[in-house]
């Protein structure tokens, strides 16, 4: 009796519990929210046939009209076809930068993306109702009707604004060696840019869909749900949550995806990877479930993978945003595959050697650039086939403070023996690409080359790497040091905050950048982003002497008179001092001077840089000691630092000494090493 | 060993002036390019890297040839890593490239130096000079030097660009780093061992030649010579193997106590900068040692089995 009672009032306090609970409840949307617009959306089944390297899938597409024009067709990438044959654009184009048929030995090694069928699905119409469409393969960016990366689909009717379409396409995937980023290396794969893919419609009713010509995207938001099935043994990795997995009767297994808010979808397998699980969790932050896909000579490497990654979540998140998904893939590419260093969104391949010091930052500083890719470029997606530098730009400033935050500045480390054996000069300091412009000296600078704002599938293929990421962070780094951190981490997050799940465009960063700042830097963009100007500020002339006592006439009421004159003057005596700074180059930014003379005292000057030279002239009792521009290296887009500062104690001879010692030691072994040939 | 030493130092000064020449115009440009700046001091205390940046843009010749790499024991991994890629570098056009010339020279001097050596080591009793037999072995020595990088050339060209292409297809589809270690460490093992295989054999082949009484062609001499050697080489194999490899030994545990103590860049004063030097003149004086000890060990060797040098070896 008494557990009957007990049974009565537990059930009756479940159903008040329940009551109390029922608004909530009834307020938590079946669905969850969509955060971006979700224009495409795919459902695709894909199988694997590592032996033949082929990949053969059907895909959903749904694809709404999210403008307010009328679409008479589709366009879709199919990037596969880049590495179809050496006539592609994209092999033309790395042919010109001496980076194709990079160790291609046959037939085999080159991919495609053939499609069987395209063909418009009426819901809950049977299949054989399906209507063939009109396709064919376009080049709107070099005219080269042998590229096959972009096809125009020919829809019988109009796509209405707001109107939805869903599209069956059926397709065989050949999988190349990796080219650039996807492909197969023995029976490791990583594929990304795979499956045939919708291109942007734009507001204005025009097709943003390019040829593949370079590594970069740019494509519509939407939910993924995708079902790879591979061998058993082989362990797959992808964007966005597990799913189920499940044997089929051939002894393969078929593995579910889900991922909602995306604009790619990228996955890799192999037999050869072990899974490893960690969770970052951070007050304030939301958490996220990391996953790592290792190879086992790398395994060492695992700690360092998890932790890297979760500095990047926990900087990014705190200074700029949290994290837009609750899950993160990892995953350690070989590293003679040429896929490392690619981010997709939730997914990131990282760069990483056997053999490792820990002293090296690669694989750091390789995770968290990629990670930081989740904020800008998978959250924030700009688009990259005509704006590569705004997110690889601020991407790289970004990762770069990450890891000047977290870690201590690097040194030199060389690899010998075909780069197997690694070996710390920890007591060479060592500039990242991002702290100075000066390898990029001389009167044909590379940064002259082209302009940083080029759409990438017409960038000069030898600057390709150089602007978007090299010169776009120097900019960065000019500005944040410009404008101070905090000034700059408002701007990124106010960038972020405004474009999360949106395609921002360079003027919308900019815009952000003077409202923030509250200045108007469009001086600065115009030349370090649209113009070719390089920067170069010096000191020209340094010179202290002794003032003497008057000489000549005098004026006034001795007009008429000789000045008695003198010799130098004795102890005590001023110093007339000028100091001659000098712009070399055509770029114009304000710059500070010091000055520091003899007895230690200093003179801080500023000047607007605009001029081609300005002279400062000082009365003092020291002569000039030291002279620096730019003394805190605000402009790092000067291309020669070495000129900014003047020492009237130049110590270029033991410097030159002391190097040149090691330099002899260095040929007199080599030399040695010679004569074991005598 | 001991009749040589004056002889060594003076190989020494002439590997050293040989450096110092070039250095002139290292130092030159180096100077020039920190002028008054302050980089100068950097330099000095350490490292520039922004100065380097922009140093190595415009750098050429010679100077081009400097690299922060070169310092502490960077100096010594660096040139072994060159000689274990057969110099490589250099014939693909690469920065070295601008030293051919010098290296060349080298070699061609150690060549004639060796004559004096071997001479000294195999006949200690002779009465000319250390230059006059230098002089007179010449010919054939260079003879077999020829030939011997006729033979380098070989494994290094041809033997080792299939061995490359080999070694490439088996790893092509290898994606475990260690494995592909292992297949290169193969690779060099067998290349290597072609190539000290031909030189133990060039060295006996010196040695005989050495061994020869005066007055025979340059030809005839080095053929000779060749034949002795093979002979010589073929009938001990394990004792002329073992004595090369421990005196090759002997060399690699030198050169790793060399790059354990040497100091690297971070050294200030001009005590420090003279003592590195100076531990960096030791470290190639002890180079030379170690081949003039090649040549005593393996002359030592062809005499125990053989004290007359007038009579062929059993």
């Amino acid at each position: 009796m008494r557990e009957e009672r007990r049974r009565v009032v537990g059930v009756a306090l479940w159903l008040v519990a329940l009551t109390a609970a029922a608004p909530a409840l009834a307020e938590t949307p079946a669905v969850p929210v969509s955060r971006s617009d979700r224009v495409a959306s795919y459902h695709i089944e894909a199988r694997l046939d590592p032996s033949r390297r082929l990949l053969t899938g059907t895909e959903v597409l749904t694809w709404r009209n999210a403008t307010t024009h009328p679409a008479a067709e589709l366009r879709l990438h199919l990037y596969y076809n880049a590495w179809r044959n050496d006539h592609s654009s994209y092999m033309r184009s790395t042919a010109l930068s001496g980076l194709a048929n990079r160790g291609l030995q046959g037939p085999a090694d080159w991919g495609y993306c053939n499609l069987s069928s395209i063909s418009l699905v009426d819901d809950g119409a049977p299949a054989s109702s399906l209507i063939p469409l009109k396709t064919d393969f376009i080049q709107p960016d070099d005219g080269n009707a042998d590229d096959r990366t972009l096809l125009r689909v020919s829809l019988p009717a109009p796509v209405q604004p707001g109107g939805t379409i869903r599209v069956e396409i059926r397709w065989e995937l050949k999988v190349p060696r990796p080219f650039q980023r996807t492909g197969v290396t023995g029976s490791y794969f990583l594929m990304g840019q795979w499956f045939p893919k919708a291109g942007v419609f734009e507001p204005d009713g025009t097709w943003n869909a390019h040829q593949f010509i370079q590594t970069e995207f740019y494509a519509d938001f939407g939910v993924y749900d995708v079902a790879l099935t591979v061998p058993k043994g082989f362990v797959v990795g992808a964007t966005g949550s597990r799913g189920s997995s499940a044997a089929t009767p051939e002894g393969f297994i078929t593995h579910r995806f889900h991922a909602e808010d995306v604009h790619d979808f990228a996955w890799t397998t192999s037999p050869d990877y072990q899974i490893h699980k960690d969770r970052f969790e951070s007050p304030g932050l939301p958490r996220v479930d990391l996953e790592l896909l290792l190879l086992p000579d790398h395994a060492a490497l695992k700690d360092r993978y998890f932790a890297s990654a979760r500095e990047a979540l926990r900087l990014y998140g705190t200074w700029f945003r949290p994290y837009a998904w609750d899950r993160l893939t990892l995953v350690d590419p070989p590293s003679n595959s040429r896929v490392g260093g690619m981010e997709y969104p939730m997914f990131v391949t990282g760069e990483s050697r056997w053999l490792t010091l820990s002293s090296n930052r690669l694989l750091e500083a390789n995770t968290i650039h990629e990670v930081g890719h989740m904020w800008f470029q998978g959250a924030v997606a700009n688009n990259e086939f005509e704006d590569a530098w705004l997110d690889e730009a601020v991407n790289t400033y970004a990762h770069k403070r990450v890891l000047d935050e977290i870690y201590a500045p690097s040194t030199l480390e060389k690899r010998y023996f075909h780069g197997f054996i690694p070996y710390a000069f920890p007591d060479v300091p060592r500039a990242q690409p991002q702290h100075g412009a000066d390898p990029l000296d001389g009167f044909r600078s590379p940064l002259k080359i082209e302009s940083l704002q080029t759409p990438s599938y017409q960038m000069d293929e030898r600057v390709y790497f150089l602007m978007p990421y090299t010169k776009g962070s120097l900019m960065l780094v000019t500005l944040e040091r410009y404008l101070g951190f905090e000034t700059m981490r408002r701007v990124l997050a106010t960038f972020a905050e405004r474009y999360w799940f949106k395609h921002p465009r360079p003027t919308d960063f900019i815009a952000i950048v003077n409202e923030v700042s509250g200045q108007d830097l469009t001086w600065f963009f115009d030349q370090a982003l649209v113009g070719t100007n390089v920067f170069d500020y010096a000191v020209d002339r340094v010179s202290s002497r002794p003032r003497s006592s008057p000489q000549g006439y005098g004026t006034g009421a001795a007009d008429s008179q000789l000045l008695p004159g003198s010799s130098l003057a004795g102890a005590g005596a001023t110093m007339d001092s000028i100091v001659d700074i000098r712009r070399w180059g055509e770029g114009i930014f304000p710059v500070e001077i010091r000055v520091t003379f003899a007895d230690g005292s200093v003179a801080e000057e500023k000047w607007d840089g605009k001029d081609r030279w300005k002279r400062f002239r000082y009365e003092r009792p020291s002569p000039v000691r030291t002279v620096e521009v730019d003394p805190r290296h605000v402009l790092v887009l000067d291309v020669n630092w070495t000129n900014n500062s003047w020492t009237s104690r130049p110590n270029a001879e033991a410097g030159a000494l002391k190097w040149t010692a090691k330099w002899m030691i260095w040929l007199q072994h080599l030399m040695e090493s010679a004569a074991f040939f005598a | 060993m001991a009749r040589v030493w004056r002889y060594l130092l003076l190989a020494q000064a002439w590997n050293l002036a040989l450096a110092l020449c070039l250095a002139v115009f290292v130092q030159d440009a180096i100077r020039s390019s920190l002028g008054s700046s302050l980089a100068g001091d950097r330099m000095a205390a350490s490292f520039d890297p922004f100065w380097y940046g922009s140093f190595s843009t415009r750098a050429e010749g010679v100077a081009s040839t400097f690299r922060p790499s070169v310092s502490g024991a960077g100096a010594v991994l660096d040139a072994l890593d060159t000689f274990l890629d057969g110099f490589a570098s250099v014939f693909r056009g690469g920065l070295e490239a601008n030293l051919w010339p010098v290296l060349l020279l080298y070699l061609l001097s150690w060549t004639f130096l060796s004559g004096g050596f071997l001479s000294t080591l195999v006949s200690p009793d002779h009465d000319t000079s250390f230059f006059a037999r230098a002089a007179g072995l010449f010919p054939p020595l260079f003879i077999v030097s020829f030939g011997g990088l006729c033979g380098y050339a070989v494994i290094l060209g041809p033997m080792r660009a299939r061995a490359d292409a080999f070694v490439g297809t088996r790893l092509r589809d290898v994606i475990d780093e260690r494995v592909q270690f292992g297949w290169t460490l193969g690779e060099y093992a067998g290349l290597w061992a072609s190539l000290l295989l031909l030189n133990l054999a060039l060295d006996y082949t010196k040695i005989f030649i050495a061994r020869l009484p005066a007055g025979r062609g340059a030809l005839s001499a080095a053929f000779q010579g060749v034949g002795q050697a093979g002979r010589f080489v073929l009938g001990h194999p394990l004792s002329a193997i073992s004595l090369y490899g421990l005196t090759g030994l002997l060399g690699l545990f030198g050169l790793a106590i060399y790059v354990w103590v040497v100091p690297g860049a971070g050294h200030v004063s001009a005590t420090a900068i003279v003592g590195t030097f100076l531990l960096g003149q030791a470290s190639v004086a002890g180079r030379l040692a170690l081949r003039c000890l090649f040549f005593a060990t393996e002359a030592q060797l062809v005499a125990g089995f053989s004290p007359d040098p007038s009579r062929p070896v059993e």
